[in-house]
């Protein structure tokens, strides 16, 4: 089920309704009720999910019940009489036996057949039998990375394995994260599960906003975005230099629109069942150097090769060789982790070869704050920071979105042909110079929110009428300017 | 909690409120434009026509018979509320609707065909937005409207049907755009000034048609109905390029149903599928359809045998 249709339209009022009536107020008494309650969070995620293929329920039931069970299983070995020493070697192998099966399930699902094909093509070989050819099951990085992350911190000893399997499942399917993050941690989002919620009416209403600002980002400016940027990314070849810009830019803000509008409203969905999750985004394109970028990009996922994998290997506090190796090491993962293709390993790559300098001297934390705090308007430097990492990121983005390497490269030299200079007239016509104004709203509204959570974070406007005109006005933004050739959500390929 | 949803239900009453009233408004500016698609349903829901003879069919009757030669030469009024791209499952409801709101007609011209008038299946989504600005009128929605054509939201949902397939900045573009001179109709008919074109002729190798028995029960049980309410109706089997004709591996098969049924139902049945001018591309744009000059050289012909199967000039008093 897509947050963008009309059935999940019809989905989220019900399972609200039934979440908090009936199995909160009608149930209140009842001491099974949390239990109650969790049980239908999972079985509303399981059918929010089944709407797309129930068969990879399946899956999801394997990862979480095998995640769920090296908890135990853990609790168990601590709860025995070894020696320390035991101990720890029983709680490594659960853990390792729980990673090595919930990454082959992501293997065989998403990488297995890119390698084999690579393989085979390396030694000249025919891979036609050997291939799987299966769909990749939507939103399988993501549940399993929030798997892990619990089995890792139940064996660093930093959550208490729960024995509440209800609870659990409830966590890795709670269906607003389900299939495009954010990626939660347990030690953020089990604990939620496990205690009785609380409504909030400024939180819900907080998560409304969110939710409609997230559509906003997605109906209007992703999904019209993306009908340029196909285009010109469909026929880059044929096209000047500055019609590339187009493209490349389209595709910058489509990214950001369809990725941070989906967390948006899966965070505000979250809200409305007083839930809170991570923050994914916190508005990446106003960063002033890499680093920065890096920090407010998909955080969810960052912050967990950093603690999962960066950290281990030692992190920057180690030698500049291995700062070198540790960054290559999660850059690279980072960019298979979005898909079998070598231009995601070469997106990985570049980044990690912009992030080094700054790592290596020492400014990778040179800008943790929100730039021109207190100020409406930029200084020209911190502008110039900020158009520089943008571009930077931009490149990074042809890199992503091409179709092979020497695409990329193509794509890359075309932009640097002396008629990128050029105006791209075709691109000042109607609809196309509609969806570019759509671009500067989204960017002036986050510009002004850029302290706040998310962009419509408009409680602050002391006049009610003139906060529901604000969503009349998005809503009809919505209903005018919607695109009907793109409503899936790019991430949920990954 | 009950603040949260009091909020809720008034911001989505807001909604619903704004949004019936941006239906009905489009849907108003829709049956205001020119265009082919409302024109002749406008005029069958405004009512009060009194056509001595109405012109039925799919885009065969369409762009091919013009009821203002038939009137200056039968002397009589008619109209033409052929559909394009319909079966008799399309074609019925229409009719009946034109009862519902108009005088009824002494004779119907029914265009009969191997391709649209017994339908193969459902009924389909072809020119679906010509239904659209009609959900406010009860008959329509009871008599045209079919519900398998439209989903429940779509049914009930104020605007759904609006944007399912467009957006409201499109179908606003598209009122706009509908100018009179490119889209209007004349009584219902369109003439087409295109030459021939018989690209796609080519493509053809060879069709058979099926058709849906129960296509045939609701065709039979309208012409009782029009038996029974003394409207005489009479069969076209309108010209039809004769190297496309060929193709049809079966096109005897449906005449030869429609004169057993014509027979039955004591429907006259007039027949242009030899005529000369069905082998003149000249008076064709593609093999199925007449230019404006062979339809009006088709109208003249079919008002002149209309007229002497209709006994003369007495028959219309």
């Amino acid at each position: 089920m897509l947050f963008n249709s009309f059935e999940f339209l019809i989905f989220l009022p019900i399972v609200f309704l039934l979440y908090w009536f009936v199995f909160d107020r009608l149930m209140s008494k009842s001491k099974h009720q949390l239990m109650l309650q969790n049980a239908f969070v999972v079985v509303a995620s399981y059918v929010f999910y089944g709407w797309w293929d129930w068969r990879f329920l399946v899956l999801i039931g394997i990862t979480s019940f095998c995640s769920w069970g090296s908890g135990v299983l853990m609790k168990k070995a601590d709860a025995q009489e070894f020696g320390n020493r035991q101990v720890e070697m029983r709680r490594k192998a659960i853990t390792a036996a729980n990673i090595v099966l919930n990454l082959s399930i992501l293997a065989t699902f998403k990488y297995y057949d890119f390698f084999v094909a690579e393989f085979a093509r390396l030694f000249n070989l025919s891979a036609d039998g050997l291939l799987l050819k299966v769909i990749l099951p939507v939103g399988i990085s993501f549940y399993t990375f929030q798997a892990l992350s619990y089995s890792i911190d139940v064996y660093r000893r930093k959550i208490e394995p729960t024995r509440d399997v209800v609870a659990f499942f409830a966590y890795i399917s709670f269906f607003p994260q389900l299939v495009a993050g954010p990626i939660e941690r347990a030690t953020n989002l089990l604990p939620q599960f496990l205690r009785k919620r609380e409504f909030d009416c400024d939180t819900a209403v907080d998560g409304c906003r969110q939710i409609l600002w997230g559509l906003f980002k997605k109906v209007v400016v992703a999904d019209n975005c993306a009908v340029v940027a196909n285009q010109i990314f469909g026929d880059y070849a044929n096209m000047p230099g500055s019609v590339l810009l187009v493209g490349a830019l389209f595709f910058s803000f489509q990214i950001y629109g369809d990725f941070s509008g989906y967390s948006d409203i899966a965070i505000g969905t979250a809200k409305l069942f007083g839930i809170r999750l991570m923050q994914n985004f916190k508005f990446p394109y106003f960063s002033r150097d890499i680093a920065e970028f890096w920090r407010r990009w998909h955080i969810s996922l960052n912050t967990w090769f950093r603690d999962y994998v960066y950290i281990p290997l030692g992190g920057s506090r180690t030698t500049k060789a291995k700062i070198v190796r540790n960054t290559f090491v999660i850059f690279l993962l980072s960019g298979i982790w979005h898909g079998a293709n070598w231009t995601f390993i070469a997106w990985g790559a570049y980044h990690a070869v912009l992030f080094l300098p700054l790592i290596l001297l020492g400014k990778n934390r040179k800008y943790t704050n929100t730039v021109a705090e207190g100020r409406l308007l930029p200084t020209l430097k911190e502008s110039g920071q900020m158009l520089l990492t943008f571009m930077l990121v931009v490149v990074g983005w042809i890199i992503f979105r091409a179709e092979s390497i020497g695409d990329a490269w193509h794509y890359i030299l075309g932009l640097c042909a002396g008629d990128v200079l050029l105006a791209p007239y075709q691109f000042f016509v109607y609809p196309h110079n509609l969806t570019g104004f759509f671009v500067l709203v989204m960017l002036a509204v986050e510009w002004l929110q850029r302290s706040a959570e998310h962009g419509l974070q408009i409680s602050g406007i002391r006049f009610e009428w003139l906060r529901w005109l604000i969503y009349l006005v998005l809503i009809a933004a919505m209903l005018m300017f919607k695109s009907f050739e793109n409503s899936q959500f790019i991430y949920f390929q990954f | 909690m009950r603040k949260f949803t009091v909020k809720i239900l008034i911001f989505g009453l807001l909604l619903l409120v704004v949004a019936t009233l941006a239906d009905y408004a489009l849907s108003r500016q829709y049956r205001h434009t020119a265009d082919y698609r409302f024109a002749v349903w406008n005029d069958i829901i405004q009512g009060g026509m009194q056509n001595d003879l109405i012109v039925m069919g799919s885009s065969r009757s369409w762009v091919h018979i013009s009821p203002k030669i038939l009137d200056s030469a039968l002397n009589i009024s008619s109209y033409n509320i052929g559909m394009d791209g319909s079966c008799i499952d399309r074609q019925i409801p229409r009719y009946k609707m034109y009862r519902r709101r108009n005088a009824k007609p002494k004779v119907i011209v029914q265009n009969v065909d191997w391709n649209s008038t017994l339908q193969n299946g459902p009924r389909d989504k072809y020119l679906q937005s010509q239904y659209y600005p009609y959900f406010f009128d009860a008959d329509m929605r009871r008599i045209a409207i079919g519900p398998e054509e439209f989903s429940f939201f779509e049914m009930w949902v104020p605007l759904f049907r609006y944007l399912n397939h467009s957006n409201l900045g499109r179908t606003l573009r598209d009122i706009g755009s509908l100018s009179d001179a490119e889209y209007s109709v004349e009584k219902g008919y369109r003439g087409f000034d295109q030459t021939w074109d018989g690209s796609n002729l080519k493509k053809i190798d060879s069709i058979y048609f099926k058709y849906n028995p129960s296509s045939l029960n609701e065709f039979c049980s309208y012409l009782a109905d029009c038996q029974k309410d003394s409207v005489k109706v009479v069969f076209v089997y309108a010209p039809f390029y004769v190297e496309g004709r060929k193709k049809v591996a079966n096109l005897q098969e449906f005449y030869s149903l429609f004169d057993s049924v014509a027979s039955e139902y004591d429907v006259s049945i007039l027949d242009y599928l030899e005529n000369d001018i069905c082998s003149d591309t000249t008076f064709f744009y593609n093999a199925m359809h007449l230019n404006r000059r062979g339809a009006e050289k088709f109208t003249c012909m079919l008002a002149h045998d209309l007229d002497s199967i209709l006994t003369g000039p007495f028959f219309w008093r």
